[in-house]
């Protein structure tokens, strides 16, 4: 049976994450990976580009700033920040990010797309077709297709803390939390990793040694063995073990990052998520990264709930880049900012409580190594409706393309070199092609 | 319908033996059996062809969900693969249809041949292959074929696990213990049938509701609340609850303080406990006019039932419960886990999301049905601006919320921004469709009784059959149950297809058997555990790629969770793999995400496909507990040790002068003989290659640590933590006496690395 055939089997029933022996061409530790590094960072439950990449003038759909303010050639909505105006306690907008202050520094990376038409507003559809580039079922997310041709005898390439992730037995997916625990796991032989003077749990030579007792006897399983689902099993072990080696470059931050109160836990959990994605790209470990932080569907409470989670998120995402900066990764990055869908296109409610309900057309936003700086790709009307662009030129035309997830991870594969990949045409797309959506 | 007696009754453990197979040849009416070796039901027909090929693909536009022929009111009615027992619905729809007729024709021809009217004009031909194989149904549907097994339950070639293999897997799966002599003398004497048994006494045990409590916490995700000691508390609005406020800020010890906090966060789950336990209608965990409490939990919600031991916290007792409002008591109107203030908490609504959250989660949950599945259709926002009220009026989305609306407002009666608190003056929502099910509109008087009256009608849809049997196999398998194969263009969508059918078949069957039994979940969990899904443990030949496809389902392969392996390592060593400082169990504290274990919270999907990471959580696991177990053990009497009970320390291969000692060697080999049961299960002969494997490992790992202390190379002093110096699971001191500090004749660490090897086995970390 060969790999593809492999994968078909037990991609049936979600159960492949390698091939079995003799088919995975390298079973020794693999290489570490040197980039570039993706980081898919998903706005949770729905988010408002009203509120934050494709402003409106004060209406219906706005009703917090007076108009669009413009960074370079971006425009966005410029919404002051203050503990008030979220809900906060006192001084906890000073860990937030307003739209002003993210636009002007990062304008100049940015490539924003407005206007995508998800074709749905139910969540579990929104997140599978932002990430996947696909609305109906069984498609991996991009961070699994990545990851698995980039560095496909990695079973730690893949690592998610929410959002869309499903890998369709590509990959396997991993977590990560816990520093004082992540130390413990990456020395594995060592009594008390903490400890310069540490001992070992068995010499190095036995250690050896049960290692090779442990590869020959699930060689020995594997061969006995015929069930396509404990084939794959004993195949993931061998995967899992070739790979775990990687753990001991893995250089760990002293703590992670802590935030005041419980009104920013989920801030923190993303910044700490951050670290470690960090630590594991630095390590030559991971490939790609998802970063979730949730709180977007406001259905109610819009005005300050809405505008308080862009403003972590925009926070998060700076924290990302100081932490990959400080590694000395941040040109390797390839970012991208996305939601289940939008909201809208107007408030479900008169009064100050009032939220926007889901909406189909959104944005995203991404930079990055490759992607192109400082763009504004695609439009929507005033009532939140799409506007068609030219292909080629990407300008606004009517009769043109309205922008579609799919179009949108053709280019976004294309980007990372993985088109033409296995992963990618046992999953193929079916968008418009459009060669400089992403680069410019 | 003819039926064999329930599978994994027989005395072997082949497939055939057990009526997987042996079925095909039997009540086969033989008109449409080929060659008469093998049964075709006429639904199995139904399903292959006339779904697969015609209905599934032409009929279904316009007779689905939303569909132009709905709209026109027609009868006759299809369900999409998104919708649970669709293929027995269409199947019934397909068998009623077919009895109208026009001139002397089935409606199932006339009409989309035209013959008669039909809104949809001409879409088969006559005299084409749909047309034929709709004439085929009709005359198989004349006299139904039916075969004796399980529809599809057609295995053959699966080896399944012996009953005594069946009996440990189940044992530490369920009960997280070993079986004890009487189940295994019994199993060994009585075979199948006796195993059945086995697996029904551990049904009672309450090992086993630790572990339901971890199967239906992984669906309620409650467990979030136990995460701090008061969050339960919290939640609980303390003008109806006073015994929140005051009596629980007076609480002063903390164990105690726990202990409440996670009984109140734990109702729901414990509520679906005490109904297994006590043989209910698993339909109580929805109709249940009352909830459970244990002497932990009383106070808090001011009642106090008697209690035979106040300090017993798996005593629970049923109470319903009333809050006082005006001076006046108000009964809540108990519905089950979906009238319980963690429920209500863990599943939310907002003014504006007006429980439709909650009925989506209903539908998920109890009734095997994913809502945004089945809405999911391309939208036209533009569409959506011309409707004043599109989710009543605009088609795109009135199809989902017809069905979530009316289960939104069996909500009605809880507040929006207090979410358990009852408010049953509130007006509903007169914009909405109507509160009810299944087209049935609830009388306004039933609206202060809204959610008991839902949940009674829910609990008798055949739906939640297929929710109960569905959340069972996930639990016990660790696999979803196949999805019905989506395109019939597949090259490989006949062996898709009929391994959908063999798993649809069995849990069809598991479906009939649980509502025969009176809805006692006790009925699916036994058999889940007797079928080749759980028990699969090869083949009898090699795969070709189309049978492969056929059982990619099938066996045994399930990675351990966190919480099963924690069970399981305390089994089969005797020591817990704890945190010296708190004795919490390591698997479930500092390395439950890394293991691919849930918080309930913002991680609520469990990682099945073992990674990297997990793979060094498994490495350190097995140093850990092998260090500290290893000269633990033998610190004990020999006839109370756990793992070397046929060896000392003084036992070595060779002599001083490294000849071989012929006793020694077969006492140590007899002793890894032995491991390999205890820690993996396996019945090997002592001539076994695999011992041979075991052997040599500590041999080689004796002979140069021996040298090596002989030679001043290393110690033999043992590392600190691996001394046996406290018991591992309390940490407390052993008697001076019972102490082993150092290791002369290095045999504990040629031991432990016997230990390390078997507990990172693939045998011990997956099921």
């Amino acid at each position: 049976m060969d790999r593809r055939n492999f994968l078909k089997i037990a991609g049936m029933t979600g159960l492949a994450v390698s091939a079995p022996f003799g088919v995975r061409h390298v079973l020794a530790q693999p290489e570490p990976y040197k980039g570039p590094y993706f980081v898919l960072i998903n706005a949770s439950g729905g988010w408002d580009p009203v509120y934050l990449c494709d402003p409106k003038a004060k209406g219906p759909l706005n009703r917090i700033y007076d108009g669009p303010a413009t960074a370079g050639n971006l425009k966005y909505a410029p919404i002051p920040i203050d503990d008030a105006s979220l809900g906060l306690e006192p001084g906890g907008s000073a860990y937030l990010m307003s739209n002003q202050q993210f636009f002007e520094k990062y304008a100049s990376q940015l490539t924003v797309l407005n206007g995508i038409d998800m074709s749905t507003n139910n969540h579990d559809g929104g997140s599978r077709a932002t990430w996947s580039g696909r609305l109906s079922e069984g498609f991996p997310s991009f961070g699994a297709i990545v990851a698995a041709t980039r560095a496909p005898d990695s079973s730690l390439a893949y690592i998610s803390s929410g959002g869309y992730d499903a890998t369709e037995g590509l990959i396997p997916l991993t977590r990560m939390s816990s520093i004082d625990a992540l130390r413990r796991v990456a020395y594995p032989n060592q009594t008390d990793p903490g400890s310069p003077d540490t001992a070992l749990f068995h010499s190095s030579t036995t250690a050896a040694r049960i290692r090779k007792a442990q590869e020959d006897r699930l060689k020995a399983q594997l061969a006995q063995q015929r069930l396509p689902r404990v084939k794959t099993a004993m195949s993931e072990l061998t995967l899992a073990r070739a790979s775990d080696d990687v753990l001991k470059d893995l250089v760990l931050p002293a703590d992670l990052v802590d935030l005041p109160g419980y009104q920013l836990s989920d801030l923190r959990d993303m910044m700490q998520q951050s670290q470690l994605a960090v630590a594991a790209f630095k390590a030559g470990m991971a490939v790609a990264v998802n970063l979730n932080l949730g709180g977007f569907d406001t259905h109610a409470n819009h005005d300050v709930d809405q505008v308080r989670q862009l403003a972590k998120l925009l926070a998060g995402v700076d924290f990302l880049m100081t932490e990959a900066e400080k590694a000395g990764i941040v040109d390797d990055l390839v970012i991208m900012m996305g939601s289940d869908f939008a909201r809208g296109p107007g408030y479900n409610a008169d009064n100050q409580y009032g939220g926007k309900d889901h909406w189909s057309i959104t944005s995203a936003m991404l930079m990055g190594r490759g992607i192109g700086k400082n763009r504004v790709i695609g439009a929507t009307t005033d009532a939140q409706l799409a506007l068609a662009i030219d292909p080629s030129s990407l300008a606004l035309k009517d009769g043109g393309k309205v922008l579609k997830p799919e179009t949108i991870h053709l280019a976004l594969r294309k980007l990372a070199s993985v088109a033409d990949g296995a992963p990618a045409k046992d999953f193929p797309l079916a968008g418009d092609d459009m060669p400089s959506l992403l680069s410019g | 319908m003819t039926r064999l007696p329930r599978f994994g009754r027989a005395a072997t453990t082949s497939l055939a033996s057990l009526g997987f197979i042996a079925g095909l040849a039997l009540g086969c009416n033989g008109a449409l059996g080929g060659d008469g070796d093998s049964c075709t039901s006429t639904r199995e027909y139904f399903a292959a062809e006339a779904w697969t090929k015609v209905m599934g693909k032409k009929c279904i536009t316009c007779h689905g969900p939303a569909g132009i022929a709905e709209e026109q009111n027609a009868e006759f009615r299809l369900l999409p693969s998104s919708y649970p027992g669709f293929m027995d619905a269409n199947y019934e729809a397909v068998k009623t249809n077919a009895s109208i007729s026009y001139d002397g024709l089935s409606a199932l021809l006339a009409k989309p041949t035209a013959k008669t009217m039909h809104g949809g004009g001409e879409v088969i031909k006559e005299g084409s292959e749909e047309y034929r194989i709709i004439a085929s149904l009709l005359e198989q549907l004349k006299d139904p074929v039916e075969c004796s097994d399980a529809d599809g339950a057609q295995l053959d070639g699966v080896v399944l696990s012996t009953p005594d293999e069946t009996l440990r897997k189940a044992a530490l799966h369920l009960v997280g213990r070993l079986p004890n002599a009487d189940e295994i003398s019994e199993v060994k004497a009585g075979g199948e049938d006796a195993l059945a048994e086995a697996v029904r006494g551990m049904l009672e045990e309450d090992g086993f509701y630790d572990r339901l409590g971890d199967i239906f916490n992984d669906l309620l995700l409650t467990d979030r609340y136990t995460v701090y000691t008061g969050f339960a508390i919290a939640l609980l609005n303390q003008d109806d609850y006073p015994n929140a406020g005051a009596w629980w800020d007076g609480v002063a010890d903390e164990d105690q303080r726990r202990r409440i906090n996670t009984a109140v966060a734990r109702e729901p789950v414990d509520l679906i406990a005490h109904v297994v336990r006590n043989d209910r209608p698993f339909t109580e965990i929805l109709t249940a006019d009352y909830t459970v409490v244990n002497p932990f939990s009383a106070p808090i919600y001011g009642v106090s039932p008697e209690f035979k031991d106040p300090t017993d916290y798996n005593e629970f007792k049923e109470v319903k419960l009333s809050i006082t409002r005006d001076g006046q008591k108000l009964a809540i109107p108990h519905a089950g886990v979906l009238s319980s203030p963690m429920f209500l908490n863990r599943f939310p609504t907002t003014p504006t999301n007006r429980n439709r959250h909650r009925a989506r989660m209903v539908y998920k949950m109890f009734l095997a049905t994913d809502i945004l599945r089945i809405g999911e259709r391309p939208i036209d926002p533009t569409q959506s601006l011309t409707y004043q009220n599109p989710t009543r009026d605009d088609t795109k989305c009135n199809f989902c919320h017809k069905q979530i609306d009316p289960i939104a407002g069996s909500f009605q009666n809880y507040n929006d921004y207090d979410m358990e608190q009852l408010d049953r003056d509130r007006e509903w929502y007169p914009e909405m469709f109507a509160p009810g099910f299944n087209g049935e509109d609830m009388p306004k008087s039933e609206f202060p009784n809204a959610l008991p009256w839902f949940a009674t009608r829910a609990a008798q849809d055949p739906r939640f059959v297929i929710a109960s049997v569905y959340t069972v196999f996930r639990g016990l398998t660790g696999q979803e149950p196949l999805a019905y194969p989506a395109d019939p263009d597949d090259p490989n969508y006949g062996a898709k297809l009929a391994a959908w059918q063999a798993q649809d078949g069995l849990l069809r069957k598991l479906g009939e058997d649980f509502v025969a039994d009176e809805y006692n979940l006790k009925t699916i969990i036994e058999q889940v555990i007797l079928s080749p899904y759980y028990r699969g443990i090869t083949a009898e030949t090699e795969l070709s790629e189309t049978e492969a496809l056929k059982l990619a389902a099938v066996g045994t392969a399930r990675l351990s969770t966190p919480e099963l392996l924690a069970r399981k390592i305390e089994a089969v060593t005797g020591i817990r793999w704890i945190r010296g400082w708190d004795l919490a169990e390591q698997l479930k504290t500092d390395y439950k995400i890394l293991y691919g274990g849930i918080d309930s919270d913002s991680i609520t999907q469990r990682l099945t496909h073992l990674n990297g990471i997990m793979a060094s959580v498994a490495s350190r696991m097995a140093n850990e507990v092998a260090c500290g177990v290893t000269a633990f053990d033998f610190s004990r009497p020999a006839d109370q040790r756990t793992l070397f009970p046929k060896v000392t320390l003084d036992t070595t291969p060779l002599g001083p002068t490294g000849a071989e000692i012929p006793d020694t060697i077969a006492a140590i080999k007899e002793n890894i003989q032995y491991l390999h049961a205890r820690l993996l299960g396996e019945q090997l002969d002592i001539t076994d290659p695999e011992i041979e494997r075991t052997y040599q490992l500590f041999l080689e790992t004796w002979k140069e640590g021996a040298a090596n202390v002989t030679g001043g190379k290393e110690d033999a002093w043992l590392s600190w933590q691996c001394q046996a110096r406290v018991d591992p699971n309390t940490q407390q001191d052993l008697p001076e006496a019972q102490k082993i500090s150092d290791d002369p004749n290095y045999t504990v660490r040629a031991w432990m690395a016997v230990i390390t090897y078997l507990l990172s086995d693939y045998k011990f970390l997956f099921e």
